[in-house]
């Protein structure tokens, strides 16, 4: 940390020099009215000297350094202007006009956009796109992408993103690692016990938001927690008309309201600001058929924003920004008439954000923007679901964490009894699962601008301090003499998990010549955890970062050559990603073992004793945070009109979280039914004691008639599984080609084409030495199964997998400007659709054979399972046993044992995995499929505009061809129904 | 009465003349009937039956040394016997016994072992029932009914129960290809089978029946008004270090002692065995040359028929099963599929489940009304069916087997290994009264 703090003290002591400054001034004008853009946000983009238009459009800047520079003029409402400016001195009377952003613009597009400021890959997503793909759920952008795939909207399930990665089957959490932010506040999913998986956007209201950025390449080290990618949504902030907005599809419903309201001046002129306010209802159903088990987001949220510009804050303005957002809302099945009455599942999604920030431009010789940056989310994700029981015999419900033995009780007579017997009968209960995950982050950051000669260098020093807790009770009950089996497990009292960092970067800008530039971005983010009250202690690691662009040739005075623009882009860095708490703190195990079953007496009466086992939560002192490491190269280039993007990556995730087993050996004592034959008080005079320490069983007689007898019981040994936080010793690696070649635009019928796709593999394998018992099963001798597998990469068939996808994106954009109308079809072809599971052993081990049919366990001699049809059976490398926990090699052991020991073999052969399909490891290219999507976005004036949709529109309902199990299957496992959905947007 | 007269008068002339006919005896001649088994003659004591094809007069004689004997004038017999050995039965036909004067008169009558079996299931109940507020489906309440189906006491002690891969009729399965079974000699038994303890004699006496309790072996009618009171059955399936699910396996009645669980082991997964409350296809199998236990615990009799072991099945003999019967869901008919092999069960039973509803076995009416201790024992007019509703079903027979037992009467049920015609979907659980 001290290296690192003197690196920056001298990186700014160097860029303390000073140079010739100038100010300027201008007007900012509605290019249709001439009327003044008030709050239009003017920026240097160079020198990071910024301004805010005043209620006449005025503004000035000063501090700004001689020499080229990139003027960004930006307003709500209005098309950004970025134009490049030479200042060679003061200059007093600008005048912009901008352009208001409507389908009246031919530069109007309902694709994302690549930046090609950046020198990673970022693509922007704007208000035209996001209405006319109508956006219900943030994730639905992911269709937006290079070879992105439209999906139906839902809120009814989960919507996570999942930035250059497959499914949820693939390893790594790569949904855990992309982050998402609104306004800059941070989501995160970090407090959640529910496992290792990526914040939910259900609960983000789309309506207001203005934008969508996605950074798929290497992000700057001010980002962190992160693994690969990062979603950014930013709502209105601005002046605006009234907005009403109404979307119906098959189902879903969504009514909004926003307005930003201008607060107008002070006495002494200055502007109070601008307060933007959004409402929103949506509900989605999960089957249009019953309009019952739903989701609702109810959401409200007001941000002000305002720039302090007169006074104390003349020449060294202050735009702040406070924002507040409520959600209430979740699942909830409560009115569904198909379900019985009184019973219900509701899961709340309630959450606050709350967010300031403060942007200072001191323009001081060391230091040009000071800001400030604070956020919170609180959430209530309790969960509750009132079921009816039932039972035939008295039932046992198991609340209790301590080892022992115990007899069952009546709830009357303990109420704190660790087993609750439940009189047979009907009884309702509501259980409930409490969590409250709460995060807050506070980012104090520096810039320092300077340009040295032609060099511009813009460097960044800040400290961030995020921490996420929860408050959540975790599972109860409502009524615990009835409830079913839980443990209490109260997340509000697991510690809060503290992160510091420190990142520090330059963005050099080095011009080459005349057309060109050198663009150097090097950042180093240091984090250290803190997780006080627990063992795991404070965590550190680094996390450098590069990016380098050069521009060879760009400009306007390119514009009539055949080649217009040739940029090429390369990227690498490393981030690290903070563990879930389900990784922290993963619920105990309890092993609650039967041990006592007498007969049901006449009356129903039932006894029964538990085991009760816990395992306690596991602290894995070598456990390191996940990370990720990221490559990419790009290069853009525009010949003749047409732009073309292509981007390779490679990413590589080290580390990753989860959860392992281990296995303990124990034993308890027994009573079998038969031992209670003997025992001469009537079964229905009985009652049962059990020793907590011994397990042995009194009879006793209820009537007295009768002395009481003591049944000893025979004792099981068996196995007990605990659990651990964990990382994969195996590396996943993603890598892939992204392009999006943009056509000039076919004047005579309107029509952009764009051809976009990507190309994506992904192979893991895990190699990792995993436990797995069959601790549930009996052995052949018919006792608690006693012998531990040690597998390579865990007791699948497959230890792994690989996936190589192309999809390729045709859309047709035809804009009509005088009609204020957008149509486009999109054709979304899978073209290439491979996976392959893998199975594959440590140095040469062989983990997998083919076996010459389903009965049989040992090899058929055949030494290629991969590609030749065959059962195949999976082998753990090692293992143990109840006796001896030293793990011996399995297949010799095996063999032998066919012979010589054929209960051993028996017993051992639980642990052989077997395939039962000739084809589990066959190649699986999966015939090409397209889907086509027709959108539509007309402006009625300026009052209002429609949308409307038909994801699936041909209704392809065809089959495609699995070169796996050879055969057809339909294509609707792979592409959107047919579906349709329409936004009417009004504004007054 | 001038008619009735006359009549009488011819009859009496007939019967001096008969008298008168005495020093003229027919010739009385010793035949021979060799009883055998695979050509050998058989070591048990059969009874043997030689019926006069003209004169419909029956002799029973019982062998010895594998030849029963007997003294009948000449003419065509036809001889017949049954055996009932080691839970199988072995029956002989020799329709052309041709008995002459002057012959050796010395038969044989080949024994042919029967694919009917001595102990038959008489009644499956699985689908459950509606609770008391007709709100959700009870289903950890079943029972299997066997019967001996015979006049000899039958020893079932070697009796194991499994139910064949896939769990319901109209569920996807690759021992399928091209609309064919993939397997001919043997049954999947999936994820565990049943059988009796060691060193407990299961006897069922001629024409009774043991009631086996599958899950819930106690009085589920206190809950459930419409389920079934199976504190009573004679033994239980339950064996809770193997399937740990209290629900399904609460602590037997204490009216069914211990001896009385059946036992288990589980190749597959889960905490329940999965017998299906729609469309189960249940076998009843007695092992050759080993034991259930032994057999499942072998892992070379196991195949998976997916991938992993919860679809673990034990290729069980098909000579091994003494029958079985396949349920077909009656709202899935044309989606269902055969998992019994024809020597087995030719056909199904259709069924709907959460009524409460049981399939039970037809009586073979001809064969029922022929033995002569039913006369007057037999109730008709059975409306215990479900012909009225979709897809149900009636015995034909039109006897009332329960009421006829509580009568006193001896019932044969039908057996032809065909569901179809040997089984319909009862109204009610026999055992609920």
């Amino acid at each position: 940390m001290r290296r690192l703090i003197a690196i920056a003290a001298g990186l700014l002591i160097c860029l303390l020099s000073f140079a010739q400054k100038y100010s300027f001034s201008g007007t900012i004008l509605n290019r249709k009215d001439k009327s003044p853009v008030d709050f239009a946000t003017v920026l240097f983009v160079e020198c990071e000297q910024w301004a805010t238009a005043d209620a006449n459009g005025r503004f000035t800047i000063g501090n700004i350094p001689a020499g080229k520079n990139t003027l960004e003029i930006s307003c709500l409402g209005y098309v950004t202007l970025r134009m490049p400016v030479t200042i060679t001195k003061n200059v007093d009377v600008f005048t912009v006009m901008l352009d208001e952003d409507n389908l009246t613009l031919a530069s109007a597009v309902v694709t994302a956009k690549e930046n090609e400021s950046s020198a990673t890959t970022h693509r922007v997503m704007d208000r035209t796109a996001l209405d006319h793909v109508q956006l219900v759920s943030a994730s639905d952008i992911s269709g937006l992408l290079p070879g992105g795939v439209t999906q139906n909207p839902s809120l009814t399930s989960t919507q996570r993103f999942n930035l250059r990665a497959g499914g949820v089957t693939e390893s790594g959490n790569a949904s855990f690692g992309t982050a998402v932010e609104v306004d800059g506040v941070r989501l995160s999913n970090n407090a959640s016990l529910s496992g290792t998986s990526g914040v939910a956007t259900n609960n983000i209201a789309t309506s207001n938001i203005e934008s969508v950025e996605v950074i798929s390449g290497v992000p700057s080290v001010e980002y962190g927690d992160v693994g690969a990618g990062i979603v950014k949504l930013n709502t209105r902030k601005g002046v605006t008309p009234y907005m009403v907005t109404l979307t119906t599809n098959p189902n879903i419903k969504q009514a909004s309201f926003s307005k930003g309201f201008g607060l107008g001046d002070t006495k002494r002129k200055a502007s109070k600001g601008v307060l933007n306010v959004n409402a929103e209802y949506t509900t989605s159903y999960k089957d249009q058929r019953s309009p019952y088990t739903s989701y609702d987001r109810k959401q409200i949220s007001a941000s002000y924003s305002n720039t302090f510009m007169r006074g104390f804050f003349e020449g060294i303005p202050l735009r702040f920004t406070a924002g507040v957002s409520g959600n209430l809302g979740g699942m909830d099945s409560k009115a569904d008439p198909d379900k019985l009455t009184g019973t219900y599942s509701k899961q709340r999604n309630n959450s606050l954000r709350g967010n300031i920030e403060a942007s200072w431009l001191l323009s001081k010789p060391w230091i040009t923007n000071l800001e400030f940056k604070g956020s919170l989310v609180y959430s209530d994700n309790l969960s509750k679901t009132k079921d009816q029981y039932s039972s035939a015999g008295g039932t046992v419900a198991l609340h209790g964490k301590e080892e022992g033995y115990f007899m069952a009780q009546d709830y009357g007579s303990d109420p704190d009894a660790a087993a609750i017997l439940i009189p047979r009968g009907y009884w309702y209960n509501t259980m409930c699962l409490d969590g409250k995950p709460f995060s807050y982050k506070l980012t104090l950051k520096g810039n320092l601008a300077k340009k040295i000669g032609h060099v511009s260098n813009r460097i960044m020093l800040g400290a961030e301090w995020n921490a996420d807790g929860n408050f959540g009770k975790g599972e109860y009950s409502e009524d615990i003499s009835t409830a079913p089996t839980y443990r209490t497990y109260d997340y509000s009292e697991l510690p809060f998990m503290n992160n510091l960092s420190v990142f520090l970067q330059d963005n050099v800008m080095i011009p080459t010549g005349k057309q060109g530039s050198v663009n150097l971005i090097a950042g180093l983010r240091s984090e250290s955890t803190f997780i006080k009250g627990s063992e795991y202690g404070t965590t550190s690691s680094l996390s450098p970062r590069f990016n380098a662009k050069y521009t060879v040739l760009e400009g306007f005075r390119r514009r009539n050559k055949t080649l217009r623009n040739l940029a090429f882009r390369a990227s690498w860095g490393m981030a690290v990603k903070q563990p879930s708490f389900a990784i922290l703190y993963p619920q105990p195990d309890y092993s609650s073992i039967r041990v006592l079953n007498p007969p049901t007496a006449s009356d129903g009466s039932a006894y029964y004793g538990y085991y009760i086992k816990p395992s306690q939560i596991e602290y894995n002192p070598g456990l390191t945070w996940q990370r990720n490491y990221q490559s990419e190269v790009g290069v853009d280039l525009d010949i003749l009109g047409t732009k073309i993007s292509v981007a390779g990556y490679w990413n590589r995730t080290a580390k990753s979280f989860r959860v392992s087993n281990a296995y303990d050996s124990f034993a308890y004592n027994y009573t079998d039914q038969s031992m209670l034959e003997s025992c001469g008080i009537p079964v229905d005079n009985r009652t049962y004691l059990i020793d907590k320490s011994t397990g042995i069983v009194t009879v006793v007689d209820k009537t007295g008639a009768l002395p009481s007898e003591t049944i000893t019981g025979i004792t099981r040994e068996s196995l007990i599984k605990r659990t651990y936080a964990d990382n994969d010793g195996s590396p996943v690696n993603r890598y892939g080609i992204e392009w999006v070649i943009d056509f000039p635009r076919i004047n005579p019928v309107n029509t952009d084409v764009r051809l976009d796709g990507n190309f994506y593999s992904y192979k893991s394998v895990d190699r990792d030495l995993l436990a797995y018992s069959p601790t549930s099963q009996q052995q052949v001798d018919g006792t608690p199964y006693k012998y531990v597998g040690w597998y390579t990469g865990g007791n699948k068939f497959a230890n792994g997998s690989e996936i190589k996808t192309v999809n390729a994106n045709v859309t047709f954009t035809t804009h009509i400007p005088k009609a204020r109308m957008i149509l486009s079809l999109k054709v979304e072809g899978a073209l290439m659709k491979y996976s392959r599971n893998l199975s594959e052993g440590i140095d040469g081990e062989i983990r997998t054979v083919a076996i010459p049919d389903r009965t049989s366990y040992l090899p058929s001699g055949e030494t290629d399972f991969m590609d030749n049809s065959s059962y195949t059976a999976t082998y753990p490398l090692y293992y143990s046993s109840y006796w001896d926990p030293t793990p011996r090699p399995f297949y010799e052991d095996y063999v032998k044992a066919k012979t010589s020991n054929p209960q051993l073999f028996n017993d051992l052969s639980a642990l052989v995995v077997k395939t039962s399909y000739v084809y589990s490891f066959r190649k699986n290219y999966i015939s090409p499929y397209f889907s086509a999507n027709f959108s539509v976005t007309k402006e009625i004036g300026e009052l209002a505009s429609i949308s409307f949709y038909a994801n699936n529109f041909f209704r392809n309902m065809g089959q495609v061809y699995s070169t796996m199990t050879k055969q057809h299957s339909s294509v609707s496992n792979y592409i959107p129904k047919f579906y349709y959905g329409l936004t009417i947007r009004l504004k007054f | 009465m001038k008619k009735f007269f006359y009549i009488l008068m011819a009859a009496a002339a007939m019967t001096l003349y008969a008298c008168n006919s005495d020093g003229d005896k027919t010739k009385i001649n010793t035949v021979t009937i060799n009883v055998l088994v695979d050509n050998e003659k058989i070591s048990d004591v059969v009874d043997v039956t030689l019926k006069s094809k003209s004169t419909s007069t029956s002799y029973v004689a019982s062998t010895t040394a594998g030849t029963a004997t007997f003294n009948v004038a000449a003419g065509i017999y036809e001889a017949t016997a049954t055996l009932y050995k080691e839970s199988a039965i072995y029956n002989g036909t020799n329709s052309s016994v041709t008995v002459t004067d002057d012959g050796t008169n010395s038969f044989n009558l080949d024994m042919i072992k029967s694919t009917t079996s001595q102990v038959i299931i008489k009644e499956l109940y699985f689908g459950g029932c509606m609770d008391n507020a007709g709100a959700k489906h009870f289903a950890n309440d079943a029972y299997v009914t066997l019967y001996n189906n015979s006049p000899v006491e039958a020893d079932a002690s070697n009796y194991a129960f499994g139910i064949v891969y896939p769990a319901n009729s109209n569920t996807n399965s690759n021992y399928r290809k091209d609309g064919e079974l993939t397997y001919t000699d043997y049954l999947p038994c999936w994820n565990a089978v049943w059988w009796f303890q060691s060193g407990t004699q299961v006897k069922i006496p001629a024409y009774s029946q043991i009631v086996i309790a599958m899950k819930g072996a106690i009085d589920n009618t206190a809950t459930y008004s419409n389920s079934v009171d199976l504190s009573n059955a004679d033994y239980a399936m339950y064996d809770p270090e193997v399937f740990t699910l209290a629900a399904a396996y609460p602590a037997p009645s204490g009216k069914i002692p211990s001896s009385h669980y059946l036992k288990t082991y589980l190749y597959g997964l889960g905490t329940a065995w999965p017998l299906s409350n729609i469309s189960p296809a249940f076998v009843v199998f007695s092992p050759e040359g080993t034991t259930a236990e032994a057999f499942v615990k072998t892992a070379s009799n196991i195949e998976i028929a997916g991938n992993g072991k919860a679809f673990a099945c034990a290729k069980v003999p098909v000579s091994w099963v003494m029958d079985g019967v396949e349920v077909y869901s009656a709202t899935a008919l044309d989606k269902s599929n055969k998992r019994l092999l024809g020597s087995v069960d030719a056909g199904y039973v259709k069924f709907t489940n959460k009524l409460g509803y049981t399939v039970y076995r037809n009586v073979d009416k001809d064969a029922t009304e022929a033995l002569q201790e039913n006369s007057g024992k037999l109730v008709y007019n059975y409306a215990g069916g479900t012909a009225d509703v979709e897809n149900g079903s009636t015995d034909p027979s039109g006897i009332d087997a329960e009421a006829s037992i509580a009568n006193g009467a001896h019932i044969i049920y039908k057996d032809t290994n065909n569901s179809t015609n040997d089984f319909h979907q009862r109204k009610v659980a026999s055992i609920k009264k």
